[in-house]
């Protein structure tokens, strides 16, 4: 992939793949669904979630499964509303680009 | 390295950020590896590369909260230049320098960069310092040569144009027309050092300005007025 993925896109990006989870989700998960959309390392979304977290955009739970404690991710209210200006920001900024690059005219 | 090992390389690493902070993190990892199974083990491992660059990616982002403008993620999480780069990261932090908010597109290591062509700069002011000065004392010096020799050049030519009509009137014809002929040769060539004097002042000089303007800019990209 030749294009970064900077930070607010990442954020956007965990926020859409736990909304998804409506009883919540985990690390290692989260990790493997956003792997679906574009190339991350095992390391990079530690930093991301406890940032969302801090900022209230994520809430955390322990749940027990099989015999320990896992950690589940869950959006908040907060984390729903980032999520749609993400969103609307995102079709706002993509489709004005997909349309310069198929050589259409901005309006 | 085992993943045991893994994790308490990694423990040993976090010593330095809060309790809570060190907890949280420990955790995540070892229910990552949990979660991911043993047979993702030694691919996890892998991918990690080691616990001092995980280690130093947790603590990269807690040191955003104190100082955003470090590093971007991309989607090879929060790796490389930072970390060579850490050292001088943590002397500008120590210098309690200004903080700048990159927004949401961080800016690599701008500051360690930009920190480091300071210092470089510094230590070789000396030989930048007397270049520059060199140049722009070479620039004015060509500048005030041509406007002299175009004054001497207009006066002389005048000069021997004067003789050449009075040499009409009182004495001989063609020690007139040689010397009011050559007045205009010299005028001539007046002309032409003035057409280079007005070259050097209108183009060379800003052209070389122009110059020196986007060395610097290149040079401290977006931060002229250090």
């Amino acid at each position: 992939m030749v294009f970064n993925t900077g930070a607010a896109l990442l954020d956007a990006i965990v926020l859409a793949v736990v909304c998804k989870e409506k009883e919540g989700t985990y690390g290692y998960k989260i990790t493997q669904d956003v792997r679906q959309a574009i190339e991350v390392s095992e390391s990079t979304l530690y930093p991301v979630l406890r940032r969302l977290q801090k900022d209230d955009c994520l809430e955390v739970y322990d749940m027990e499964c099989g015999g320990r404690n896992r950690r589940y991710y869950k959006i908040t209210e907060k984390g729903s509303a980032q999520l749609n200006l993400y969103r609307t920001e995102w079709v706002n900024y993509s489709s004005k680009i997909t349309m310069l690059f198929s050589g259409g005219e901005l309006t | 390295m085992s993943r045991e090992e893994f994790m308490r390389q990694l423990e040993a690493l976090l010593t330095d950020i809060s309790e809570e902070e060190k907890r949280e993190a420990l955790s995540y990892y070892r229910s990552y590896f949990e979660d991911a199974g043993e047979e993702n083990e030694e691919r996890i491992l892998k991918e990690l590369e080691s616990p001092q660059k995980v280690a130093a990616t947790i603590k990269a982002d807690l040191g955003i909260e104190q100082n955003p403008g470090i590093g971007s993620y991309t989607e090879h999480g929060y790796e490389d230049q930072r970390f060579e780069q850490k050292h001088a990261v943590d002397l500008k932090k120590e210098a309690g320098q200004e903080r700048q908010h990159g927004g949401y597109a961080y800016q690599g290591n701008q500051t360690a960069k930009i920190l480091l062509i300071v210092v470089l700069a510094l230590i070789t002011s000396p030989i930048w310092g007397g270049l520059l000065t060199g140049i722009l004392g070479t620039i004015f010096g060509i500048a005030v040569g041509v406007v002299a020799t175009a004054a001497a050049l207009y006066i002389s030519g005048g000069v021997l144009f004067g003789i050449g009509i009075g040499e009409f009137a009182v004495g001989s014809l063609g020690i007139g027309f040689a010397l009011t002929g050559a007045g205009m040769l010299v005028w001539a060539i007046a002309v032409l050092v003035t057409v280079f004097g007005v070259w050097i002042c209108g183009k060379a000089i800003p052209w070389i300005c122009k110059m020196i303007a986007k060395l610097w800019r290149s040079l401290f990209p977006g931060k002229e007025a250090l």
